[in-house]
């Protein structure tokens, strides 16, 4: 269709009419926060991850930063901490100690890796992907209105009704311990490619990790935590 | 930031950038997006696609205008998206109305698909534009290259819709009258 030509070459008018047009309705800053999760940024994020180890291992702030653990779901294989007096939840313990001989293939995490700078707004994710290697399952992307938001992005391809993935996020205190759930638990049934989930972030204590929980299937409820995401001081 | 800034983060293959592109043009592109696909969830999955091919296009590009570069993409973006989307099922969506307006402006016998022809009529449409009234050249950009909806651009200025459309109806009666004074119509 010609008026479709048309359309076309009017796509390509002087950017300066372009920008002109929009000017005056620059974007507020709350706009959701997009990390993009291809491979070609891999070597990207890992150089940022090192980056940011080193200054934080060189303030001393993260000591949690080589932490390993088992499923902490498995009583058998978690030390249940009590540390956490005061809530209904149930906390976690992680430890160096709990790293020995017991490697679950799909339930370690490598380290705790704080990936990004600490920065006022935070970054949430940058590696989610499992220790075994198994599988890249999501990423919190942001959050919004004074953190009490996150939104999830989500590899939801292998996700069906029958076969959910269950994401829940985490927090872990500076001493490594993985405290209470933050967020609801979001089912996620999947539409055949990637997907954006908000979820609720209920408050946490300064500083903390943040951890995806992805469950198995509902029959199977058997763990797999994602690698560390990101850090997150309020 | 601006966006000097954010391209040289580009450049200098700094993730950051994607984040900043988000903060700093997210707004005008989510809505470029959702306009043209008429769904939220669809326009969030373009954004990334979008903010994708920046990262792989810059380097080498240097855009000068950034926003519009960002614009520009993520509109191919979701264009792209919407054929994929109606080769499965039929839908609409303000990108075809936008088009069914132009639809009688381009005769047939226009050969546009010429490319030293093509520059030749973008280079009139620039000069078209360049003599707007500042507004109505804003508002015809808007709806033509942005693919806003009306009723938004109405909003925006404080205008009635009506009053928009009106307006709209005479800018591409003039260009239309221009065009064919400059000899790409019959």
């Amino acid at each position: 269709m010609k008026s479709r030509e048309l359309f076309m070459l009017i796509d390509q008018i002087d950017r300066r009419f372009v920008e002109e047009a929009w000017e005056g309705s620059e974007d507020s800053g709350k706009a959701v926060e997009i990390v993009l999760e291809r491979s070609s940024f891999h070597a990207v994020k890992y150089i940022a991850a090192v980056a940011a180890c080193i200054v934080l291992f060189g303030v001393g702030f993260f000591t949690i930063a080589n932490i390993r653990m088992n499923d902490p779901f498995r009583p058998n294989d978690s030390e249940i901490s009590s540390e956490n007096s005061g809530s209904a939840s149930s906390s976690y313990t992680s430890s160096e100690s709990s790293d020995t001989g017991s490697e679950s293939e799909s339930s370690d995490i490598e380290s705790v890796e704080p990936i990004d700078e600490f920065d006022k707004l935070g970054k949430y994710a940058l590696d989610c992907t499992l220790a075994s290697g198994r599988s890249t399952v999501g990423e919190i992307v942001t959050k919004m209105d004074n953190y009490e938001y996150a939104v999830i992005y989500v590899d939801e391809t292998n996700a069906s009704e029958d076969d959910p993935i269950i994401v829940t996020i985490l927090s872990v205190n500076e001493h490594g311990q993985i405290s209470d759930a933050i967020s609801e638990s979001l089912y996620i049934t999947g539409r055949g490619k990637y997907g954006f989930y908000y979820t609720e972030l209920r408050g946490a204590g300064a500083p903390c990790v943040l951890l995806l929980e992805r469950k198995g299937t509902l029959d199977n409820e058997e763990s797999d935590f994602l690698r560390i995401i990101g850090t997150w001081v309020p | 930031m601006d966006d000097c800034e954010i391209v040289r983060l580009y450049l200098e293959r700094d993730e950051t950038a994607l984040r900043e592109t988000e903060k700093k043009h997210g707004k005008r592109c989510r809505m470029i997006a959702e306009n043209i696909l008429n769904d939220r969830e669809d326009a969030a999955d373009c954004l990334i696609d979008s903010y994708f091919k920046v990262w792989n296009l810059i380097p080498p590009e240097r855009p000068k205008f950034f926003g519009a570069f960002v614009s520009s993409i993520v509109k191919y973006t979701a264009i792209d998206m919407l054929k994929a989307k109606r080769a499965q099922k039929r839908g609409g969506g303000v990108i075809e109305k936008a088009i069914e307006e132009l639809a009688d402006m381009v005769s047939d016998n226009t050969d546009v698909e010429r490319t030293y022809e093509n520059r030749e009529i973008i280079e009139k449409i620039n000069d078209f534009l360049e003599g707007l009234p500042f507004e109505n050249r804003k508002i015809f950009v808007l709806r033509y290259w942005y693919c806003c909806e009306i009723s938004e651009i109405a909003e925006r200025f404080g205008m009635r819709k009506n009053s928009v459309s009106v307006m709209l109806n005479r800018t591409r009666r003039r260009l239309k009258e221009y065009l064919e004074k400059e000899g790409y119509s019959p």
